[in-house]
């Protein structure tokens, strides 16, 4: 995978996940909250 | 598609030249071997990487409500009144409550974790702009072997208090989670947050 689209395809999850965790909280029928862990680099 | 709070968001840095790396991300590392970067766990399972830019937000979403459709023996909540940060120390109280029966608590481990929610960094490359780095993990507490749940059981909670120093992070950053998770399975049965 080159360079720039390891580092598209991160910028791109996070703002993904960024909005999704910042979007208005919905109850749901037990609770459920559903853990996403992130493995990704800086460099 | 709307998440909100059913969402809990970590980020891992476990690579020597990354830097945000910790132990903490090579231990999460060693567990999940995630291989490719940047790749997501959802509730424990399987690593899924995205190597299509055009497919990505359809295939998470499918994993996210996947997740979602789970269900769960356990309702997990910060203590409102024990859950504290200052300006030197963050103390989290957190409580766990079987809804059911739980079929298997052997294997069970309780993880608080501390974050920060956007961190900057200055890029290696040119033009070296400065970058963020969103849900930074700093710290598992008690440790990344996690708190030993094997006595927990339906219908008694559990509670129990951490706390511990404030490091070299941006107060007005911080987040915390905490999540119970099955060492053996890797599955995640519940998670919480809070951010401050």
């Amino acid at each position: 995978m080159s360079k720039r689209l390891d580092t598209f395809l991160l910028l791109t999850t996070t703002l993904f996940l960024l909005q999704c965790s910042e979007a208005p909280y919905i109850q749901l029928a037990a609770n459920r909250i559903v853990l996403v862990e992130l493995f990704s680099s800086t460099n | 598609m709307i998440y909100g709070d059913s969402l809990v968001v970590l980020s891992y840095h476990a690579q020597d030249y990354d830097t945000f790396s910790n132990p903490v991300s090579k231990a999460r590392a060693r567990l999940y071997n995630p291989g490719i970067e940047p790749s997501c766990i959802f509730d424990g399972g399987s690593p899924v990487y995205i190597q299509n830019p055009d497919s990505f937000r359809v295939r998470y979403q499918d994993y996210i409500l996947g997740a979602r459709a789970q269900t769960t023996s356990l309702k997990m909540e910060f203590d409102t009144i024990k859950t504290e940060l200052d300006s030197t120390q963050i103390t989290i109280g957190v409580n766990v409550l079987p809804t059911e029966s739980l079929a298997d608590p052997a294997n069970l481990r309780l993880f608080v974790v501390i974050y920060e929610k956007i961190v900057p960094y200055l890029s290696s490359f040119p033009p070296f702009d400065t970058l963020h780095a969103f849900f930074v993990v700093r710290k598992f507490l008690p440790d990344t072997l996690g708190l030993d749940l094997t006595f927990l059981n339906f219908p008694n909670s559990f509670d129990t208090v951490f706390s511990t120093q404030i490091e070299n992070w941006d107060l007005a950053q911080i987040g915390i989670a905490s999540f119970v998770q099955d060492i053996q399975t890797k599955k995640v049965l519940q998670a919480v947050k809070k951010e401050f």
